[in-house]
């Protein structure tokens, strides 16, 4: 239709102007075979150096000669559709058709070749990131360097389909650098660097192309009727006239390119040369690496959440983060004496039973074939009862300022049942007093004590027996573990000994694994500890703690999973605000630290923990810090990582409908619906944001669409009655009409003759002006006369 | 020349993102490249100006004339008398009817890599008139596009557009007025002209006294002598360039020049300027002097009336004319006198 749209331009001139100028024509022209010919080379070779260059950077054998005859071929038969329309078009008829019958008999060999590339480059880069992931693409065939050959013939086929457009049809260089490019960067990433000969030849093309782009002496329109030999415009009154393609200059062109390439490649390789260090540390290379490696070990499914919630405490549900998103708004503010150099911890939640990649509090047991439930109120109602002869008196006023109200959240050594409910603050939320006893140093453990709560027969049973259990579906991966940290089972450590198994696990932990943030989700159908242990390697306090607690039940040693908040010394430093309590009054002892005073300090979701409870006699369950500390700087843009959350919630893999609150009834059935409605809020406040974003989305898409018809619409009607179109501005009206007879059904044939249209406009102003009180005075006769004047003159 | 600012700002950008991009990447290999890139710039300044003043342009066109309906085809051509050619020029210039003046402004970008090129734009024109093309500026950019040159080559062609030759009009025979004899002449001017130009035979209404007695005797026929009157015009052809009959007034004007030319009449063409009151001659012997002649009369500007130049030609020429007046596709003898 271009064309039409051309002629209709340029007849316009004619009649504007009394003058037209007709197609422009250069006594010298270029033979257009070889200008495709050499439109050809440059696809030739950009496709040749993408693929060769990946598949030789990454030593992964293939027939040279096949590819490079196959992609000539490609490359000089894709150029010549541009020869003539006819060509044009069947040219790539023909081409589906063959592609389609190759796919389908050499599909196995393909398949079986890219999967051998995609294992070879997946090695490599776990290779470099010293991940322990193993990738197991199939491979149907052995024989790499057939399978291969077969794989990069197609691809390089397809990628020479979508340079010919990019190259022969548009000359654009951003698309022709975003489809090859990607392919060596997969290889520039882990610091391998093709040959120069392959950089060189993609430098080349890109470098032509961009010029021949800018210069606009590129395009070759393919040649049919109304084809023209100089492309023109107009705009306003200047008209433009660019002749398409010389191949004069599209060799001054390649020799301008091979000057800039050869020395900028040369340039850059012998620098790339030098040793650096495997893992760049530019900022942006270190964000993209974490992305990588969450993809190598978990691939996509590890950029999702299985639920939304990613800061604060996590209830005990593992393996659905794929990285941490605090929010940094203050959870808990806590008013203390500091009078020791100890991590504070705030236990919230207490994980009793690990099932399914899930820390419960209250458990169900299998006793003597019996279930009986195990409630955490039961057994803290016993530890409540335990005397603390250690460490002075302390008092805190914990107010809750974001947390959630579903826990209660005390220090050690604590009794429970002390937690005095102040008030409520202005947000309702709780304020409470807490009376605990601090423990200042470790060798406050020192001492035995009898442990008079383990008489309690239940206790010992949940101590002794509860505690120690780990799954079974993991317990070689827990054997070799402890076998490679040197620990044994045995049912008589002394606390001493519980004490040093679990910093012997630390230690393993700081020596061979990684603190992140963004570890990657847990792939399903793996145990979150298993993954953790056996391949992952990183993770966050979640993974420590929850590995450590189930390795020291594997080793005899009763231990808890706990979350909750910390209060490091060090916050009290940066945020701690001195209130003109009486350390006295907080504190019976006194203090080791340099601080004297009451602090009050502000505590955000980023100091949210989980760490885990060793039981030692006499003292109960302790706590022990599990998490190494941080080998990298994790301060990085996590709004960057925020967009991979974007996506998730689509997998809602731990919702469960029975996880939503079951409605109940009453004889009317009004509870019921409202219990319905709750159901269908709760649902839907599970589903997530992204749900809510697309329906958005699409409505807005919907919206602007029918606003942008109707402007389109608008402005035609301006232009219109700008250039006193008489004829278009009938029409429309024309039409308007007859469209409006026929929504209320005045008009029924198909196509209507003015004078159908006139007698059912005739019968609809009979039947408003009954209706309505202020009728419509229309004189159809002679509107319909200057209808059909105007359209039909 | 001149520089391109914005190309400059580009080249900039560009070099600020290259060094960024080495800094963030720890990559100062990228400056080498860099600094080639900024050497670039200067190397193609100093060829381009070396290269820039060797270029000639010239404009021509296939025929002098055309008729209606036909394409006008110019050619303008360019030949680089230097070693290393360019990329491309952008030619500026205005093509119109002179009976119908615009002001579109018409771009060609054009390759400069041979030696020698020719292009061709074949213009249509609906109406006559003089097409004419003014070649107003060609400007030429370097290969970085940094510096540009512009020419004013002050190129202009015209070529008439006549109608086509339409059926020959039927003119009666005119006997030219002899106008002033020698003796009358003499009176007027003093300068007597004697000299017999031809023979030809006698005509009713010729003169007695231009008969060659001598000769009729001889061949026992009529002859009569055709002096060369310096000064006295015998036929006129005075079209009118009344806006509305314009088209019908020139294809009459043609037919009958043929006419006349057939018949072997001497006449001269009259154009007559609205605007000054002058009246230019031309005597229309070939087709050369015919193109000339129409040539000018479409510089001339048109007007509306249809009898302006008559009226102003009688009054203003004291000498005895046949004129042969004509309107669309009237035509009208009158006589004046003195």
């Amino acid at each position: 239709m271009i064309w039409l749209l051309e002629k209709f331009l340029f007849k316009k001139n004619l009649e504007t102007n009394h003058i037209l100028i007709n197609e422009i024509t250069n006594e010298n022209k270029s033979s257009r075979i070889v200008l495709i010919l050499l439109k050809a080379g440059l696809i030739f070779i950009a496709a040749y150096c993408t693929v060769a260059g990946l598949l030789d950077t990454f030593k992964v054998p293939y027939s040279r000669m096949v590819i490079i005859i196959a992609f000539i071929i490609g490359s000089i038969y894709f150029g010549m559709v541009y020869a003539h329309k006819i060509v044009f078009y069947s040219g790539y008829i023909i081409f589906s058709f063959v592609f389609l019958l190759s796919i389908v008999r050499y599909y196995m060999e393909a398949n079986s070749g890219f999967q051998a590339v995609i294992n070879t480059i997946y090695k490599s880069y776990s290779d470099y990131f010293n991940l322990a992931s193993i990738r197991e693409g199939q491979e149907f065939f052995e024989n790499r360097y057939y399978t291969v050959t077969v794989a990069a013939i197609f691809f390089g086929i397809f990628l020479i389909m979508l340079l010919n457009i990019t190259i022969s049809g548009y000359m654009n260089v951003l698309e022709t650098i975003l489809i090859t490019f990607p392919f060596i960067e997969i290889a520039l990433f882990i610091n391998k660097i093709p040959s120069i000969l392959y950089l060189i030849g993609l430098c080349f093309v890109y470098m032509s192309v961009a010029i021949l782009q800018f210069s606009k002496h590129s395009r070759l329109q393919v040649k049919g009727k109304h084809t023209h030999e100089f492309t023109r415009y107009s705009r306003k009154n200047n008209f433009y006239y660019f002749y398409q393609a010389d191949t004069k200059i599209f060799l001054f062109t390649f020799i301008m390119a091979a000057v800039i390439s050869v020395p900028l490649c040369f340039s850059l390789i012998s620098v790339s040369n030098k040793e650096t260090s495997k893992i760049p540390r530019n900022a942006i290379h270190k964000q993209t690496n974490e992305y990588v490696k969450v993809y190598i070990q978990s691939g996509f499914t590890g950029f999702l959440n299985g639920y939304s919630s990613t800061g604060g405490l996590a209830r005990g549900k593992l393996g659905g983060v794929s990285q941490v998103r605090p929010d940094f708004e203050t959870d808990i503010t806590v008013t203390y004496a500091p009078n020791n150099y100890e991590t504070i911890y705030l236990k919230g939640f207490t994980g009793n039973q690990y099932n399914n990649n899930l820390w419960t509090e209250d458990f169900i047991v299998n006793d003597n074939g019996t279930n009986l439930g195990v409630y955490m109120k039961d057994i803290e109602a016993i530890e409540n009862t335990r005397e603390y002869p250690f460490g002075n008196d302390a008092k805190m006023i914990l107010e809750n300022v974001g947390a959630s109200t579903d826990f209660t959240y005390a220090p050690y050594f604590v009794n429970r049942d002390e937690i005095l409910l102040d008030h409520l603050n202005d947000d309702n939320k709780p304020v409470y007093t807490i009376s605990y006893h601090p423990m200042t140093s470790r060798t406050e453990f020192e001492p035995i004590y009898e442990d008079k709560l383990l008489e309690d027969e239940f206790y010992n049973k949940y101590v002794n027996e509860y505690c120690l259990q780990s799954p079974d579906n993991i317990t070689e991966t827990l054997e070799s573990t402890l076998d490679l940290i040197g620990l044994e089972k045995s049912d008589s450590y002394t606390n001493e000994e519980r004490l040093e198994c679990a910093r012997k696990i630390y230690e393993y932990y700081f020596n061979n694994f990684d603190y992140t943030m963004a570890p990657g989700s847990t792939p399903r159908n793996r145990d979150f500890i298993g993954y953790f242990l056996s391949e992952q390697h990183r993770g966050f306090c979640a993974h420590f703690a929850s590995a450590e607690v189930i390795l020291l039940r594997e080793l005899g040693i009763p231990a808890r999973y706990c979350e909750g908040y910390v209060i490091p010394l060090s916050l009290v430093d940066q945020n701690g605000a001195i209130t003109e309590d009486k350390y006295e009054d907080f504190y019976s002892g006194s203090s080791i630290v340099d601080t004297n005073a009451v602090i009050t300090v502000d505590i955000n979701d980023s100091y949210a923990h989980a760490w885990v409870e060793i039981y030692l006699e006499g003292y109960g369950f302790v706590p022990f810090e599990a998490t190494i500390p941080s080998s990298e700087d994790d301060n990085f843009n996590l709004a960057m990582f925020n967009f991979a959350s974007l996506f998730s919630g689509i997998i809602n893999n731990n919702q469960d409908i029975d996880d939503l609150e079951t409605p109940t009834t009453d004889a009317t059935g009004l509870l019921g619906t409202f219990a319905f409605l709750n159901n269908i809020t709760a649902y839907t406040g599970s589903v997530s944001k992204i749900v809510i974003i697309f329906i958005s989305l699409l409505i807005f898409a919907i919206l602007m669409y029918l606003f942008v018809k109707f402007l389109i619409l608008r402005i035609k009607l301006m232009i219109y009655k700008k250039n006193n179109d008489e004829y278009h501005l009938v029409k429309y009206e024309y039409d308007k009409l007859t469209a409006k007879m026929r929504r209320k059904r005045y008009l029924t044939k198909e196509n209507p003759l003015p004078e159908d249209v006139k007698k059912a406009y005739n019968q609809y102003i009979n039947d408003y002006n009954i209706k309505h009180k202020k009728p419509i005075n229309v004189n159809t006769e002679e509107l319909f006369r200057y209808y059909e004047k105007v359209m039909y003159s | 020349m001149k520089i391109l600012i914005q190309t400059v700002f580009l080249y900039l950008i560009i070099l600020v993102a290259f060094i960024a991009l080495s800094i963030i990447y720890n990559q100062p290999a990228l400056l080498i490249f860099i600094f080639a890139f900024i050497l670039l710039i200067p190397v193609s300044v100093i060829i381009f100006s070396k290269i820039c003043n060797s270029f000639e342009f010239h404009l021509s066109s296939t025929a002098p004339s055309v008729e209606t309906d036909n394409d006008v085809n110019f050619l303008f051509s360019y030949e680089n008398k230097s070693v290393l050619p360019l990329f491309t020029a952008n030619v500026i210039f205005h093509a119109e009817n002179r009976y119908f003046p615009n002001n579109a402004k018409q771009t060609l970008s054009i390759p400069l890599s041979s030696r020698k090129n020719q292009f061709r734009i074949p213009i249509t024109t609906s109406e006559i008139g003089l097409v004419t093309l003014k070649i107003e500026k060609i400007i030429i950019h370097d290969y970085m596009c940094i510096v540009k040159k512009e020419y004013f080559p002050h190129l202009e062609l015209s070529v008439p557009v006549i109608p086509p030759k339409g059926i020959e009009r039927d003119i009666p025979a005119i006997t030219p007025q002899d106008g002033l004899d020698e003796f009358e002449e003499s009176e007027y001017k003093g300068n007597v002209s004697s000299d017999v130009k031809e023979i030809r035979e006698y005509r009713p209404g010729d003169r007695l006294q231009r008969v060659h007695w001598k000769l009729s005797a001889k061949l026992d026929d009529l002859f009569v002598k055709e002096m060369a009157h310096t000064s006295s015009l015998s036929i006129v052809i005075l079209p009118e360039l009344d806006k509305e009959n314009i088209n019908n007034t020139i294809k009459t004007l043609i037919s009958c020049i043929d006419t006349l030319n057939q018949r072997e009449d001497r006449f001269e063409l009259c154009a007559f300027n609205n605007n000054t009151f002058e009246f230019t001659y031309f005597s229309i012997n070939g087709e050369d002097t015919l193109i000339e002649a129409l040539t000018f009369l479409y510089c001339q500007p048109l007007y509306e009336g249809k009898d302006i130049a008559l009226s102003t030609y009688e009054a203003s020429v004291n000498k005895p004319t046949t004129i042969i007046h004509i309107v669309g596709n009237r035509i009208s003898l009158g006589e004046t006198s003195i």
